[in-house]
């Protein structure tokens, strides 16, 4: 098998606290992500599911740190690198989108004008007219009709999924190999959501781009998952491919997070079965990594079985 | 029918924003007329800029309509003495924004008798500490401020205060939206069981399907300041008849991957 486009070993990000001990936020987190594969991390606030993005981004806030642990990219040890040289991946190999794209939009530059700007920074020689034409073209890739309309308009006169297009256009203007998306579509409505969703679906089979996709919403992660790893607590709890975590769930968490998923199926009393009951909390602790399959893992206490 | 058969009635409701004079003209609700009957839940599922908040805030007396008139019980709400007032209640999306965030649990969630009327500081003190039970809280968190709490025990929090005075409606505009998944379904199921308690009916305000259906007996569905359709619960899932509320339906995610339209 060839190398993965983007593998995390070990990984352990701490944060300083108030007293002596330092506050550990994602513990001994592995995984993989091949090229053209569309891997979802799937937690509730405070998993550590955008840490562990944002480290993989190099972008943890001055306070986090990676403690131990390896992040290759492409071959390339991401944490060994140089900042120059780290600069040069991001934006250009490895992207991000964020769940607020106002807040990632500079709101005082046209559209146009921050594309450009991405274009600019990893081809320093791309001619005005390029720049131009791939702008448009970028435009019309995320499927916004009238482009050049759009490219000479401020992020405030575009509407929240416009802004979410525009961010993508942006992430995708160097044709990177990985994208990691942080909850892209939560703040979007469901139409507009549907419609982000088979955008981001279709750039990763065109383009065989790998996209590490963070949610809490399993029923996302049915639409648009290969591989799916969950995080609770830090750490990761389950890993298995989409069918296999929707058919076979092994973790107590994980099951309590499918039950809790609200679809058009769900009997209205199942809701009632939800509440939170400290004994079956206590039982979501976990163990040491079980294998299920060649794709499915779980951390489980050795007969923890038949719970949820 | 006479209108003291509805707990709340609306008629004819429009809220027109403008800019400036004689500036183009936001119809943000635009002719809407519905009703909530004692103890039930209607769901008004909508898109951003649909209108549903507007709503909220024209029977909350937020806004000010331009046409049109709420009733309840039967009586105009502008006209409403404080002692019907307090029998209508909101909860919003963000607790984090409605909490005052200097005010201590059980001094937030007593306010409402404060203002409503005299209360010696015991009684207040088992009160407070009554309620909190009530939505799954206890002693400890008493003493607690706002931002000691996690997003679901706020969003408790706004709803002991809310429940406070026995309301016969509550607004909750997107009050679980903000939530994860787990504390949504247990938010979710928290109002439920008070309205079995207490009879409370709800005007349940989201633009997430699935949540609606899970608490809604009876479901409007609104687009561009207009209610496109209305109908019962299994109406409006199981055969719906606008378009629109087609198109919304389609567009929930599917709930195992085997449901992905490209298969």
């Amino acid at each position: 098998m060839s190398e993965p486009l983007l593998s995390v070993n070990n990984l352990v990000i701490q944060f300083p606290a108030r007293d002596k001990d330092k506050i550990t936020v994602v513990h001994d987190v592995s995984f993989h992500v091949n090229q053209g594969e569309v891997v979802a991390i799937v937690g509730e606030s405070g998993s550590g599911k955008s840490m562990t993005s944002l480290a993989i981004m190099g972008l943890l806030k001055s306070e986090g740190e990676v403690a131990s642990g390896a992040i290759h990219f492409q071959g390339r040890n991401l944490l060994a690198l140089p900042k120059n040289e780290r600069r040069k991946i991001n934006g250009k190999d490895m992207t991000m989108i964020f769940q607020e794209p106002m807040s990632s939009l500079n709101p005082m530059l046209r559209i146009k004008t921050q594309i450009a700007e991405a274009l600019k920074i990893h081809h320093p020689d791309i001619s005005k007219k390029a720049i131009q034409e791939k702008s448009i073209d970028l435009l019309r890739q995320v499927e916004i009709n009238n482009a050049e309309a759009v490219a000479n308009r401020f992020p405030h006169q575009l509407s929240g999924g416009m802004r979410q297009r525009v961010m993508i256009a942006i992430a995708i203007a160097n044709e990177p190999q990985l994208l990691i998306a942080d909850e892209p579509t939560t703040a979007l409505d469901v139409t507009i959501q549907k419609q982000i969703l088979s955008l981001i679906k279709n750039l990763n089979r065109k383009n065989e781009m790998g996209v590490v996709f963070i949610t809490h919403d399993l029923s996302v992660v049915a639409d648009i998952a290969d591989r799916v790893l969950v995080m609770r607590q830090g750490k990761i709890v389950e890993e298995a491919t989409v069918f296999e975590l929707f058919d076979n769930p092994q973790h107590p968490y994980t099951i309590r997070l499918l039950k809790a998923m609200p679809t058009l199926e769900t009997d209205t009393d199942t809701i009632d079965s939800l509440m939170d009951d400290p004994a079956q909390l206590e039982r979501l602790e976990d163990g040491p990594f079980q294998t299920i399959s060649d794709t499915h893992f779980v951390r489980k206490k050795a007969g923890a079985d038949d719970e949820g | 029918m006479k209108a003291e058969e509805h707990l709340l009635e609306v008629k004819g409701l429009r809220k027109h924003f403008s800019d400036q004079k004689d500036g183009p003209i936001l119809k943000a609700v635009d002719g809407v007329n519905f009703h909530v009957e004692r103890g039930e839940t209607l769901g008004i599922v909508g898109e951003s800029g649909s209108g549903k908040s507007t709503i909220a805030k024209m029977i909350m007396q937020l806004e000010k309509p331009t046409e049109g008139e709420i009733l309840f019980h039967g009586k105009n709400i502008t006209s409403l003495t404080n002692a019907a007032k307090r029998k209508l209640q909101i909860i919003f999306q963000d607790p984090y924004g409605s909490l005052n965030p200097r005010m201590k649990a059980k001094d937030i969630v007593t306010e409402p008798f404060f203002i409503h009327e005299k209360m010696p500081k015991r009684e207040r003190y088992e009160q407070a500490l009554k309620l909190l039970q009530e939505v799954g809280l206890d002693k400890e968190h008493l003493n607690r401020y706002p931002h000691q709490f996690s997003g679901g025990q706020r969003q408790r929090l706004s709803i002991a205060r809310a429940i406070a005075l026995k309301p016969d409606l509550i607004v909750c505009d997107e009050a679980v939206s903000a939530l994860d998944v787990s504390l949504q379904a247990q938010i979710l199921h928290l109002l439920s069981s008070l309205q079995k308690t207490y009879g409370i009916a709800y005007i349940f305000i989201a633009h997430g399907l699935p949540a609606v259906r899970l608490i809604s007996d009876r479901i409007a569905i609104m687009y561009k300041g207009e209610i496109v359709e209305t109908g019962t619960r299994d109406e409006i899932f199981e055969n719906p008849q606008h378009d629109y509320t087609k198109s919304l339906l389609a567009a929930v995610p599917p709930s195992h991957p085997r449901l992905r339209e490209d298969g």
